[in-house]
């Protein structure tokens, strides 16, 4: 067993799996990974299927790991990783030695990233997960300066440390993809024409929840008289104000607002890198460019994966899989 | 025009029957709900009731738009509203001033007694609409008309679990502590979301609720915790 202490947790800082989906129709959000993208990564690069990572906010984290060791990875966003003073890229692997130090601090861009360890972190787990549940008092609260961590099950591998991937390549790109509705009915076509073709920036409304948006308001030209109806991630719900709000991974599972659009899987985890100030434009596309955006998006991963694969593998494997090539290379010759 | 299918996304298509709160429409969700559950369709992976519409998760890597939606406009119609019948629940309530903390100015806005109003709250039949807002927070229709009022303005803080609320026609059990600008007059025997990680939801979409007054004493004796 490994025991890690949290010298220094900022807000929002909380212990995510993959969540608990399925259980919307009776109210619990869906919680998980804001950037659903890198916490798959981090557990790819370690090795294992995904489980519970600490999910690190922009207020940063800070812990000594004061008994055991463990191999630990980082991804997300652009963080700033301090492992015993020495910098370490963004996406890396590395090891937490006993008397370690590991400081994540927000860098220069991004505002989530993911802390996994080869291993199993002693979480409380509520319907099938152990991501915290902010909303309600079932399943943990934030990370707090004094905490204990135990991770069970610990391996550790120093041949693998180093950097995955340079992380500059996955900045989100400011275009956003929507679908239109399932609510656009509410608004007039001036009204989504200028949705279409403003900028909006991101607001420090933000948490797990969503993010309010500014830019031009989009006020609804009927009365609003439409009961609940169910609210996807992604949804861009706008109340009486007339900001959107980008629904994310704690969303409420249904609501009375209408939603003018909803922003397709395949860009949901860019918004969810982006922070207050940063501007992004929407553009609307059928569902059929957005689910063939989702199969690109998916192959997408299987490309990083494969880097991470060449990344990981020492130096002394890649000589031994070139004699192999070499070698089937000369069978065929002979 | 209903029923209609949109999009949302590449995650979810929204089946709506109606732009209403309307027992006929609600019905029709629910029949669509068992029929889409039954048909167990490959890559669909959440279904969501609510008052009008039935969302409709599934996997855009497994299955795409046009074949979902194929699949679903087959089993519309197939379900019977008529015969949907859920479960029946009596639910006991104490209604002591300490948990009962709106009841006086609900009663005193209403110009009837306190003594009318829990006697209303006790004489319908509620029915389980919706979940939303917090887990298993259970949306039921069917308060009495005479004892119906708006919501307070502004939320109260700190409303704890196994309040027993009205407001407008609408009631609910809350299960956690959560702000409420609804009117909280009595205090529920049984929290509606039990513990332990299997099937911790009592009430199913449906359902139809009762409330039954406990008495202090035996709130104190029975009533969990």
């Amino acid at each position: 067993m490994t025991i890690l202490k949290i010298d220094h947790a900022g807000p929002l800082v909380t212990i995510q799996d993959q969540g608990r989906p399925n259980f919307m129709r009776y109210g619990v959000t869906p919680g998980g990974p804001m950037d659903r993208r890198a916490y798959a990564l981090c557990h790819y690069a370690l090795g294992q299927d995904p489980s519970a990572s600490i999910e690190v906010s922009m207020g940063g984290l800070n812990l000594t790991c004061v008994s055991g060791g463990v191999t630990a990875c980082v991804t997300g966003g652009g963080f700033t990783v301090i492992l015993d003073g020495k910098t370490l890229p963004s996406w890396a692997i590395f090891e937490l030695t006993e008397g370690a130090k590991l400081q994540i601090r927000a860098g220069e861009w991004g505002s989530w990233c993911y802390l996994s360890f080869a291993g199993d972190i002693d979480a409380p787990t509520w319907l099938g997960s152990s991501s915290t549940h902010l909303a309600s008092d079932q399943c943990g609260v934030p990370l707090q300066m004094g905490d204990k961590i135990a991770i069970n099950n610990t391996r550790t591998n120093a041949t693998n440390s180093g950097e995955l991937l340079d992380a500059t390549s996955l900045k989100p790109s400011k275009k956003i993809r929507v679908t239109m509705g399932p609510q656009d009915r509410y608004f007039s076509d001036e009204t989504q024409t200028s949705f279409l073709s403003n900028d909006f920036t991101l607001t420090p409304e933000y948490n797990r929840q969503g993010v309010r948006l500014s830019g031009p308001a989009l006020h609804i030209n009927q009365p609003l008289d439409m009961p609940s109806e169910p609210i996807a991630r992604g949804s861009l719900q706008v109340p009486g104000h007339g900001d959107p709000i980008a629904l994310m991974a704690d969303h409420q599972t249904t609501g009375g607002y209408p939603k003018i659009a909803t922003i397709i899987s395949a860009d949901q985890d860019q918004v969810a890198q982006m922070r207050a100030g940063d501007t992004l434009c929407f553009t609307a596309v059928d569902v059929e460019t957005a689910i063939s955006a989702a199969h690109d998006a998916n192959a997408k991963i299987t490309s990083l994966r494969q880097h991470i694969d060449d990344q990981r593998m020492s130096l002394e494997q890649k000589l031994l899989n070139s004699n192999l090539v070499s070698g089937v290379i000369d069978d065929f010759n002979n | 025009m209903y029923p209609t299918m949109r999009p949302i996304a590449d995650t979810g298509v929204l089946v709506e029957f109606g732009d209403q709160i309307d027992d006929g429409i609600h019905a029709q969700v629910l029949a669509m709900d068992r029929t889409v559950n039954a048909a167990n369709l490959h890559g669909v992976t959440e279904l969501i009731p609510t008052y009008a519409a039935l969302y409709v998760g599934y996997d855009a890597l497994l299955v795409g738009y046009a074949e979902i939606t194929a699949q679903l406009e087959t089993l519309l119609g197939q379900g019977d509203a008529s015969t949907a019948q859920g479960k029946h629940w009596k639910i006991p309530v104490c209604y002591d001033a300490e948990f009962a903390p709106d009841l006086p100015e609900l009663a005193s806005a209403l110009g009837k007694s306190e003594e009318f109003v829990v006697e209303q709250h006790t004489s319908a039949t509620y029915k389980v609409y919706m979940y939303g807002f917090a887990p298993g927070y259970a949306y039921l229709g069917g308060v009495p008309p005479v004892i119906q009022h708006p919501r307070k303005p502004t939320p109260v803080m700190g409303v704890p679990p196994k309040a027993v609320m009205i407001t407008g026609s609408q009631a609910l059990i809350s299960t956690v502590t959560m702000p409420s600008g609804w009117w909280v007059i009595g205090r529920s025997a049984i929290n509606p979301l039990r513990g332990g990680n299997d099937d911790p939801f009592l009430f199913d979409v449906g359902d139809t609720i009762g409330f039954e007054r406990m008495t202090r004493a035996d709130f104190d004796k029975y009533g969990q915790g």
